[in-house]
């Protein structure tokens, strides 16, 4: 029996088992610049990055921890600036572009730095705690026509992604900490595309659910992808596929909807957590789950949320909706109801959580640091214990 | 209908004609291949947006002015000394396609689809437009010309970037041939309609739409906030969207502009053209052609907001014509009674695909709407060279008439 059996053992033996509870939100309006402000992603700090409008309709890409509102400064009246994404050592990645032309900057700001770092002419769209950043970029195709192509930028060079048969449009939407790419690209003749995985430059054909078409739109350090897929039906649910070591897909799963129409699924934390929109509803969705988020805040908020873009380790979510009736404000929301010992977080506590403990204490992740002393010992599977049998709060 | 790809690459190229142009804009450099210029290739498409610049609503929790609506219409034209555009009289061994890649599909960045049956008695499909049509799929042919109506695409794309000048890819297949023709073109829309400029104080709490509605209830007397979502043009009649509206009641355009023509001097910020106030607008510029780059603006074609709001005009139909301004001997510009956008003219083309959309008559102002014009002929404006459509240079000269 080895160390890692032993604790397991141990712990099973101690478990007295805990009280079922469930996650609810505290709510925080991440800020505006007058009109419209749309957040896409958030960090493990709590930093949340998107981007917002002006009066003049001039687009800029801010970060906001809840408290303070940061704009990101546009570089001319008709250029805007989208805030893609950003990852746990604070770097932001924004998209700078003019209107109407078809070459777009991509730029890099570092925590705390005012002048951003210039990576290229892309289309950045997300960022992986290694810094490298994926997107798209204009190339000339056959016949002169101009097609957006996936790129991957990595410690300054820019490398255009494989085509899948020879196609042309793709999209490279997220990107995980090993440097699998997910997205979307669109075989020869074909009028709609199909999610695809990038490994190197390797393109794979991840398929949907049956229908005509699907894109991928995030992938977290499990090899697990989600995204938007066309049904048989003509319905377009959000999907969530998980991947094994080389790449293939073991496992499909239709998400579902809320209502009666859709589903899309943006994002999607290590802990396997996918957050999207179902019918202009927010969902945060958790092994087999899809629980609309404006069940799981205030009802007297005055908040109704749209839609759900991000969510961190930690489950703090970020997303667009409405307060009081104004439309298009950016959130973030934060659990209250925090059980230490839900290490799934799906609000039961189970040997899943036992599970989900020590593959985190095995990988000296700091999650399993309970003691917050940075050493990995007895003393963090005590407090573990204690906080299972203690139970998580009603 | 199984279409085989089978491209004609052109192995020779007319070294000066066909110049390879980039420029600091980023514009490819041209190569051989499907491009018409200088090529043994057997047909070309031009294709380009019907009004240069769709708005749309973007929330429609509130009421609507105007639904997701995007039309492109295209020419097909078969190559030779003696050009025949391909119409609806061949169009059975045709099929064009449309598709605008990086955005396929509008039902998760709009609630359209959400308030579509209480606004206008239709509970349409996901991503399916009001036309019947989708993000992507094939066009119709008609007498001169083939187009799509109705293409409900927002201005978000599938990374979630808002980009007015998205680009559709147009695509000819012969039967029994495959792919004989491509070309790009811009499919403009925003949802830039700035009511919040007057309306509304900036702020958490505010809802320009309902100050919109309750302005409305005061001083018309309706209750229209108790009716959300409102369909404007139920009681005001508009062409755009073929509703009759009530007997009585003054047009959406005319009620529009006749109401807000005397507050132009009240506006708190200054756009620099005043109809940028509401319309797209000082991000999404609709007006970005030629004659903007001359100087002109909207007044100088469309007349003061108060002309535009006359209760005697037809709004969509009692249009600027370019035979307001453009006289030449022997050149002929608008069909009579018909806009520029209906109208054809030499060798019966189309107007729009020589000189591209209303409000982006080339060359442009934007790299995206110059773009298929350097395609086909290396240079951004009018295609002027004869050789996208004729396999010769002709010897007669140019006519700029229907009549040949």
């Amino acid at each position: 029996m080895n160390a890692k059996h032993a604790t397991t053992v141990f712990l099973l033996a101690a478990l007295t088992g805990g009280a079922l509870g469930a996650d609810h939100y505290a709510i925080t309006d991440l800020g505006s610049l007058g009109d419209a402000a749309v957040a896409t992603g958030i960090n493990d700090n709590g930093i949340a990055t998107g981007y917002a409008v002006d009066l003049l309709y001039r687009y800029h890409g801010f970060t906001s921890d809840g408290n303070t509102f940061t704009p990101i400064t546009t570089m001319g009246m008709t250029s805007q600036g989208h805030a893609m994404g950003i990852n746990d050592n604070d770097q932001v990645i924004v998209a700078s572009y003019m209107l109407g032309q078809l070459t777009t900057t991509a730029l890099r700001y570092d925590g705390g730095m005012a002048m951003p770092m210039m990576l290229g002419g892309f289309m950045p769209t997300a960022i992986n705690n290694t810094s490298t950043v994926v997107g798209s970029r204009y190339v000339t195709g056959a016949g002169g026509l101009r097609y957006e192509q996936a790129c991957s930028w990595t410690s300054g060079t820019l490398t255009t992604l494989g085509q899948l048969d020879g196609g042309t449009s793709s999209l490279a939407l997220g990107v995980n900490d090993p440097g699998w790419a997910v997205g979307s690209a669109t075989r020869p003749a074909a009028l709609k595309p199909t999610a695809t995985l990038w490994i190197g430059t390797t393109p794979t054909d991840l398929g949907g659910l049956g229908g005509d078409w699907s894109q991928a739109n995030a992938i977290n350090n499990q090899n697990q992808v989600v995204g938007i897929a066309h049904l048989p039906s003509g319905e377009t649910h959000g999907f969530l596929f998980s991947l094994n070591g080389a790449g293939v897909v073991t496992q499909r799963t239709d998400l579902g909807i809320l209502g009666d129409q859709y589903s899309t699924a943006l994002a999607i934390n290590n802990n396997g957590e996918v957050v999207g929109n179902s019918d202009n509803r927010a969902f945060v969705w958790n092994k087999g789950v899809m629980s609309d988020l404006n069940t799981l805040i205030d009802a007297n908020s005055g908040w109704i949320l749209n839609n759900a873009t991000g969510i961190n380790d930690s489950g703090q979510i970020v997303g667009v909706g409405s307060l009081g009736g104004d439309p298009f404000r950016a959130f973030v929301l934060t659990p209250t109801d925090v059980c230490p010992a839900d290490f799934t977080h799906d609000g039961v506590l189970d040997i899943f959580d036992v599970f989900a403990f020590l593959d985190a204490f095995n990988a000296q992740d700091p999650i399993a640091d309970l003691t917050g002393d940075s050493v990995f010992d007895i003393f963090d599977v005590f407090a573990y214990l204690d906080a299972f049998n203690a139970g998580c709060p009603a | 209908m199984k279409r085989i790809l089978n491209r004609t690459r052109s192995q020779l190229l007319s070294i000066g004609v066909c110049a390879v142009i980039a420029t600091s804009a980023g514009i490819a450099a041209f190569t051989d291949g499907g491009g018409a210029r200088g090529s043994s290739a057997q047909y070309v498409v031009l294709a380009n947006n019907d009004l240069g610049m769709h708005c749309m609503m973007r929330d429609f929790s509130h009421f609507m002015i105007l639904p997701p609506f995007n039309t492109v219409q295209a020419v097909v034209i078969k190559r030779g000394n003696d050009p025949d555009v391909i119409d609806l009289s061949e169009g059975g061994d045709f099929t064009v396609e449309y598709s605008i890649p990086g955005n396929t599909h509008s039902t998760t960045k709009s609630n359209f689809w959400k308030y579509d049956e209480a606004l206008l008695g239709v509970d349409l499909p996901p991503d399916v437009g009001l036309t019947g049509n989708g993000m992507s799929g094939e066009m119709t042919a008609h007498q001169h010309k083939w187009d799509v109506t109705g293409i409900p695409i927002t201005p978000e794309d599938d990374a979630g970037r808002v980009n007015p000048y998205q680009m559709a890819k147009v695509s000819v297949y012969k039967e029994g041939t495959g792919l004989v023709a491509e070309t790009q073109t811009v499919v403009p829309v925003s949802w830039e309609l700035s009511c919040n400029v007057c309306h509304g104080d900036p702020g958490p709490g505010t809802n320009v739409e309902l100050d919109v509605l309750r302005d409305h209830d005061r001083l018309h007397g309706t209750d229209l906030e108790a009716s959300q979502p409102v369909f404007c043009a139920g009681c005001h009649s508009d062409p755009a969207l073929g509703a009759p509206g009530q007997p009585g009641i003054s047009s959406f355009s005319s009620a529009m502009h006749g109401a807000h023509a005397d507050r132009l001097d009240d506006l708190p910020v200054d756009f620099g053209n005043d109809c940028y106030s509401c319309h797209p607008g000082r991000r999404a510029q609709c007006q970005r052609d030629i004659h903007s780059t001359l100087g002109m603006d909207c007044v100088s074609c469309h007349g003061t907001m108060a002309d535009v709001g006359n209760p005697a005009r037809t709004p969509w139909v009692d249009e600027p014509r370019c035979a307001d301004c453009h006289s030449r001997p022997g050149f002929d510009f608008e069909q009579p009674g018909k806009l520029f956008r209906e109208s054809i003219g030499h060798g019966g083309v189309s107007c729009f695909a020589c000189h591209g959309s209303p409000h982006a008559i080339t060359p442009a102002t934007t790299e995206t709407d110059n773009l298929q014009a350097v395609l086909h002929q290396g240079f951004a404006g009018i295609i002027s060279d004869c050789t996208v459509c004729h396999t010769q240079q002709p010897d007669e000269p140019f006519f700029h008439k229907v009549d040949d």
